[in-house]
């Protein structure tokens, strides 16, 4: 898993590569919680080149989505791939995040 | 047709990262979607690392991973504490965000990507054997 970030006018947007899983997680969480900040605009999570994401990867999902909610923010997840679709919509996340499919992007 | 079964030992998290290996070999060999591939990964991912963070080591893992005709066989043995997943509880999914919990998804990813779950309790070990039916 490789993280990084960008920013466009407001708008920080994290870019997460590769297996998010029991190992990969903690360096994820480390990254946020050094770079993931509410006060400067609308974030999003880029998720087009996540190849998979397991419950130690949805936690983090989760944590951050509290932390935005707690700024009165709503995190965005872009660019979702149907592989990791799949296991958000099972984690019931649909409801909780703004969440724009691959296919949503192509089609629009 | 019926594949060689894939075996590893793990003996600590760290271990879990020769898992990417070792379902790429079973991939190759098991002719498995990129799909099912992931769904797999995903079953073993959340079952080992919850037996590493209930107990403590030194403790010993297999994982077995065959497959015959459509279905594969994800078996996975364990000397820890006995823990039955499916009497496990899951974790609300309706609730608003503030009230979500952080844990337990793992439970929830496991069953629902599952087809059929088995366990026991046999000769100081947690036996678990996962189906999946592969396309």
């Amino acid at each position: 898993m490789t993280i990084s970030h960008s920013q466009k006018e407001k708008e920080v947007v994290f870019h997460i590569v590769g297996k998010l899983d029991t190992i990969t997680a903690p360096t994820l969480e480390t990254y946020l919680h050094e770079h993931l900040k509410f006060d400067t605009g609308p974030v999003v999570f880029d998720l087009v080149a996540l190849e998979y994401i397991a419950s130690a990867g949805l936690r983090l999902l989760l944590l951050s989505a509290k932390q935005a909610k707690a700024s009165g923010q709503v995190l965005q997840l872009r660019r979702v791939n149907t592989v990791v679709l799949q296991v958000l919509t099972i984690a019931g996340f649909t409801s909780l995040f703004q969440i724009h499919s691959q296919h949503d992007i192509e089609t629009t | 047709m019926t594949s060689k079964q894939h075996k590893i030992l793990l003996q600590g998290i760290d271990d879990m990262q020769t898992l990417h290996a070792f379902f790429q070999a079973c991939q190759r060999d098991m002719q498995l979607s990129a799909q099912n591939l992931v769904e797999l990964r995903i079953i073993a991912d959340e079952v080992v690392s919850n037996i590493f963070r209930y107990n403590q080591a030194p403790i010993e893992v297999i994982l077995l991973v065959g497959k015959k005709g459509k279905r594969v066989n994800l078996s996975v043995e364990d000397s820890g504490k006995p823990f039955n997943l499916l009497e496990a509880t899951e974790p609300a999914i309706d609730f608003p965000l503030e009230a979500r919990e952080l844990g337990g998804l793992g439970i929830r990813l496991v069953r629902s990507l599952s087809d059929q779950i088995r366990y026991r309790y046999e000769r100081d070990k947690n036996r678990l054997t996962i189906i999946k039916e592969v396309h």
